[in-house]
């Protein structure tokens, strides 16, 4: 009830919603008191009287071709309408909403056959249904009201449907499944609360057109029958004297008008008030260049200096107030050098290098204080003109995820040529010449074809390449790349690294680096500056800075670094008692197969079948921890999929704790849950965004472990104590707390129903290198106070040596090599694990 | 492509299939027997047995759906009973005559939604967009068979301007200024709410697309702000705006059956609002199977457009 009041409350702060809402409750009330008010009878005729004038006697707003009251037959006439209109509504949003949740939710051949039905009802132009059904049932009110429902089912199915088929998909919808809760439960508790903001929004779209389609009918002489009258057949009626007495068809439409006006006003602010995205106020279209509003300018010439930024302060203008993201940064870049900026997620660091180009999406961004040097100019003072001369030309920026960052319906030579002639007076034909000599230079195999290419026909590192390729286009001086390699896997990463260095060395570039990764930044950088909360809290030669970390800040950040070969680092023995490998086996894995078959459409290309994971064979001794590493697409989350049974292999057996899964799976969610737990990549993915964390702990508790409120209520508290949690933030939503948190809650519910296998796949690759070692601690503290066998799978190899015991390399499908943690590091013996830990950057020793 | 097209095509056979059987069904199931109508009071029940046997109305539904098909697709849709002329002859004139008007109603809202989207995403908040936005709601609230009412009165009884219905002039009508001056009030009230919709959604798109990080890596490039807008992000705008057009060319078709109502207009609604009002059930067969059929093969002309817009769907 208060979640609805809440609502109502941000529906009506749109000043227009507050009014259409006022709109619609009066005319609402009016047509709801009919029957109370001293209105004349709608339906009494009175031939002498036909047609009179509004305002007359006895008749306010005049009468009719039959003499009837207007105004009588207008307020019976909105009642009727009113209730059919809403009633079809109702009526929609029930069945096609149950059609698109069980279609989304059920998949496979009962969506396909649900869908096949709704598109088939889309085939016909809207209207048409309804008339074709009304010429099956006849005329009539009901039959009108029948058809518009028919007609609008299509519209909530399909968007029912989207939203239900994304979210089960969705991670917390696994962790529900594992949690013990059977598919109908999950589907009205978990899932159908993320879908009922979808079929309000519809359902306030469509009720407007409902009222109007009714009306439509009736207008037509399809709907209500006389002496029955909504407000069509009013205006239908009316329209015969349309020349004489143009009031009697007049009034009717404008009372629909109203009415569906009111309905739009509304539902447009619900529509506001439920989209997330919408929440924090209307999404402002972002301005050429980052607003500046500084007191004054700065006088200091650069001196020698390429890029001096002195005193930067960028701040975010929210609807609670300014917030400050970078304060007082001051930063110099020789020409030709090479400057890291390390720092987690929050610091500032994103925000400091796109302002420098004026590139902060403002609003809500704004440059409040501080000077950017470039040469000689004051980028902060710049015209936008000016600026857009040095974008791209003398200033070049390579971001981070070259998927979104490139043009996805744009072939990436023509990208990249645009870029040239943005700045060169050269033609197409000599651009697109220069275009091909750039891909040849970071090394694009086959660089005409490739230039062809649209952006998602390209891989990863590809598509960077064709970035780095766009950013040397008109010879810069300077390079901001901003975490150009954190989307690439580590042996794409080291080639990009190296391509950089050397066009470096080539160009006499400078480029300023921003990474989260010390060993990248070790790698590339001559200097670095290391920031913390918006400030820059370090900063000096890199090698030195990362040798002999002088804040404590930065301190803290490199010991919480995981380093290859250093296995103790993060671990402290003291933490985890020696390997007590239990005497049975946790789980055996035996020739595991998984192909995803082959798609084939009759015509056009098809997919051919996709083998994720070929004849794997494991053994994991209980209490042991095994790391698997792999990089993207070698199967290692197919096989932990596999081993909770969210994914069924092909051929192979698992055998957990020395029962078959196939065994576990067939008694019901409850054994297979007890047995074994997993722990997702994305903690807030995981959790169900409209439940408490309470939920989400007591699910377990309940289904797995069959405790009652009581026992549960007691056992929750005592998992969020051994997670390092306040119980008091039991009834809080996902979103109020960090990553790390976060994760925190998603280990306490995997050990809630006391599985003693727990997979845990890139469990800590979302989360900030320090609160990674705080959770990588907190693991190795649970797995030794619990006597828990992990199945840890990362891409980080000194994540996974820093926790595991014994570690398999993955590769393709198949386990390339295996052997011990300090072993496996020290010797490797398969060209492919030698090639993985030589691409892995490190600290300097 | 051109696999692609085929595909398309081979997708639509289901889509047509369960069309036809729809339109066969909501015909044969009409309660009431044709018998018992035709004979009038000489329906005895020999007459009524000889009349359905004639009728093929004694077979099961499977049969007669199945030479129902047979006859469609031979171009039979069957005699109109209240025109006594063939159903196929009625339905083609009429439907060129909405074709006209839908088709310019259509271009009309799609042309001024694109527009009124783009200025009004350009100025966002700006005193253009408060217009847009204002114009928008009123026209996706509006009763279009009120608004051609009021629009007669106005421009046709009022100021004499235009005509007030038909499509041609009795007398000495006939040629293209004459259409167009008949044509303006109808199409210009179809596209009222099309427009509104259009506009409504190139607005969101092109807001949405100006957020993403591809025109950032455009700005950065140093292109002009003209060319970010509108080469970049318009273009990556009009591949949602483009199916919507299409699903409006559905509600288009459907408005007119108001529009050619209210003016007059020689039509295949108005058509199809006579015959469900006589009983003719061959004329509504054949004019809503005519119009569904040309609806689909519309959307996937929508659909091959949107894929030579955007190279990522999939074949």
């Amino acid at each position: 009830m208060s979640s609805v009041l809440a609502l109502l409350r941000r529906v009506t702060r749109n000043r227009l919603a507050a009014l259409g809402l006022v709109l619609l409750a009066l005319i609402v009330m009016v047509a709801a008191a009919a029957p109370l008010l001293p209105l004349a009878d709608p339906n009494a005729t009175a031939p002498a009287r036909r047609l009179l004038p509004p305002f007359s006697a006895g008749a306010w707003l005049g009468t009719d071709t039959l003499g009837r009251d207007l105004l009588a037959r207008l307020v019976w006439g909105t009642r009727l309408s009113l209730a059919v209109g809403i009633a079809a509504s109702a009526l929609a949003a029930l069945v096609g909403s149950a059609i698109g949740l069980v279609a989304g939710y059920a998949g496979g051949r009962a969506d396909s056959l649900l869908m096949r039905g709704v598109d088939v009802l889309m085939a016909f132009p809207y209207l048409l249904l309804a008339l074709a059904i009304v010429a099956a049932l006849g005329p009539g009110l009901l039959n009108a009201l029948y058809a518009v429902v028919v007609a609008n089912i299509p519209f909530f199915a399909r968007n029912v449907r989207g939203v239900t088929a994304g979210l089960r998909h969705r991670e917390f919808v696994d962790a529900a499944r594992l949690s013990g809760m059977g598919g109908p439960r999950i589907l009205l508790t978990e899932v159908l609360p993320n879908v009922l903001p979808v079929i309000v929004i519809t359902a306030s779209t469509t009720v407007g057109w409902m009222i109007l389609e009714t009306a439509g009918l009736s207008f037509l002489g399809l709907g209500s029958q006389p002496p029955q009258a909504d407000l069509g057949s009013m205006l239908g009626e009316g329209r015969k004297a349309l020349i004489t007495a143009p009031h009697v068809a007049a009034l009717p439409g404008l009372v629909v008008f109203l009415i569906v006006m009111s309905m739009n006003l509304i539902g447009d602010g619900l529509r506001d008030a439920l989209d997330p995205r919408l929440r924090s106020g209307l999404p402002a279209r972002p301005s050429a260049a980052t607003r500046v509003e500084r007191h004054v300018g700065d006088a200091h010439p650069a001196d020698g200096a390429l890029l001096a930024v002195s005193n930067l302060r960028t701040a975010f203008e929210t609807e609670t107030g300014v917030v400050d993201a970078v304060k007082g940064v001051s930063l110099r870049v020789a020409p030709g050098e090479c400057l890291g900026i390390i720092g987690e997620s929050g610091s500032g660091k994103s925000v400091t290098a796109l302002s420098i180009a004026r590139l902060v999406a403002s609003p809500p961004g704004v440059v409040r204080d501080g000077a950017v040097r470039f040469g000689s100019d004051d980028l902060l003072a710049l015209p936008v003109g000016a600026l857009r001369r040095l974008r791209g030309g003398r200033i070049a920026y390579v971001f981070q995820d070259p998927l979104t960052t490139l043009h996805p319906l744009m072939r990436v030579g023509t990208q990249v040529m645009e870029a040239i002639r943005a700045h060169q007076p050269v033609s197409a034909a000599e651009a697109w010449r220069r275009t091909v000599d750039l891909f040849a230079a970071v090394r694009l195999p086959d660089p005409a074809g490739i230039a062809q290419a649209y952006p998602h026909e390209l891989s990863g590192g590809q598509r960077q390449r064709v970035s780095i390729a766009m950013a040397l286009a008109n010879d810069p001086e300077l390079i901001v790349a901003d975490e150009p390699t954190t989307a690439l896997d580590v042996t794409v990463q080291a080639e990009v690294l190296d391509l950089l260095i050397e066009l470096r060395r080539q160009r006499n570039l400078a480029i300023l680096f921003i990474s989260h990764d010390f060993g990248v930044i070790a790698r590339m950088c001559d200097r670095v500056a290391v920031m913390h909360r918006g400030a820059v809290v370090e900063e000096g030669d890199a090698r030195a800075v990362l040798a002999n970390p002088r804040h404590d800040y930065t301190r803290r950040l490199l010991a919480a670094v995981p380093v290859l070969g250093q296995p103790r680092r993060l671990i402290p023995a003291a933490a985890t008692v020696p390997a007590t490998t239990g005497p049975g086996l946790a789980v055996e894995v035996r020739d595991l197969s998984k192909t995803y078959p082959a798609r084939r459409s009759l015509f056009g290309r098809s997919r051919p079948a996709v083998r994720a994971l070929a004849s794997v064979s494991l053994r994991v001794a209980s209490g042991e921890t095994l790391g698997i590493v792999g990089e993207s697409g070698c199967g290692k989350s197919t096989l932990a999929r596999c081993l909770v049974g969210l994914t069924r292999p092909t051929s192979g057996t698992i055998q957990l704790e020395g029962q078959p899964i196939a065994e576990l799976a067939a008694a019901g969610p409850k054994a297979l849950g007890r047995t074994v737990q997993y722990v997702f990549q994305d903690p807030l993915s995981s959790l169900n965004p409209r439940k408490t964390i309470r939920n989400a702990l007591a699910a377990p508790l309940r289904f797995l472990a069959g405790l009652d409120a009581g026992a549960r209520e007691t056992r929750m508290v005592e998992l969020m104590r051994s997670v390092d949690l306040d119980p008091a933030v039991l009834d809080r939503y996902p979103h109020e707390f960090s990553g790390g948190q976060a994760q925190r809650i998603a280990i306490a519910r995997a050990l809630a129903a006391g599985a003693r296998i727990i997979v845990l796949d890139e469990a800590v690759s979302a989360l900030d290198v320090s609160v990674q070692a705080q959770v990588l601690r907190l693991l190795a503290e649970l797995k030794a106070r619990h006597g828990l066998t992990y199945l840890f799978i990362s891409h980080d190899l000194a994540v996974v040596q820093a926790i595991a015991d014994r570690i398999v390399v993955m590769a393709a499908g198949a386990i390339v090599e295996e052997g011990l943690s300090e072993r496996l590091f020290a010797a490797p013996r398969h060209p492919y694990t030698r090639g993985l830990i030589d691409a892995v950057p490190t600290l300097p020793p | 492509m051109a696999s692609y097209i085929l595909g398309r095509i081979l997708a639509l056979v289901p889509v047509l299939f369960g069309l036809s059987v729809i339109v066969f069904l909501i015909m044969a199931l009409i309660p009431g027997d044709p018998a018992t109508a035709i004979l009038g009071p000489y329906a005895t029940p020999e007459n009524v047995a000889r009349i359905n046997h004639d009728l093929g109305l004694d077979r099961s539904l499977p049969v007669r759906y199945a030479t129902w098909l047979g006859h469609v697709l031979a171009g039979d849709l069957g005699r109109s009973s209240s025109l006594n002329r063939p159903v196929l002859d009625e339905v083609a004139e009429r439907f060129s005559a909405t074709l006209v008007l839908a088709g310019a109603a259509l271009v009309l809202a799609s042309i001024l939604g694109l527009l009124a989207g783009i200025v009004s995403a350009v100025r966002q908040f700006g005193l253009a967009d408060k217009l847009v936005t204002l114009a928008v709601l009123i026209g996706i609230s509006m009763p279009t068979f009120w608004l051609g009412l009021l629009l007669i009165l106005a421009f046709a009884v009022r100021l004499r301007l235009l005509p007030v219905s038909g499509m041609f002039s009795i007398y000495g009508g006939g040629d293209l200024p004459d259409l167009l001056r008949h044509l303006a009030l109808p199409a210009a009230t179809l596209a009222v709410v099309a427009a509104g919709v259009i506009a409504r959604l190139t607005r969101s798109a092109m807001l949405d697309v100006l957020r993403q990080d591809f025109v950032r890596t455009a700005r950065a490039k140093g292109l002009t702000e003209r060319r970010v807008v509108f080469g970049h992000a318009l273009r990556a705008a009009l591949v949602t705006v483009i199916p919507v057009i299409g699903i409006q060319a559905g509600f288009v078709l459907g408005g007119a059956v108001y529009i050619e109502t209210v003016f007059q207009w020689p039509g295949i609604g108005r058509m199809l609002v006579n015959a469900i009002a006589t009983r003719d059930v061959l004329l509504v067969q054949g004019g809503v199977l005519v119009v569904a059929t040309s609806y689909v093969l519309f959307n996937l002309l929508a659909d091959v457009l949107q894929r030579l817009l955007d190279p990522r769907i999939a074949p």
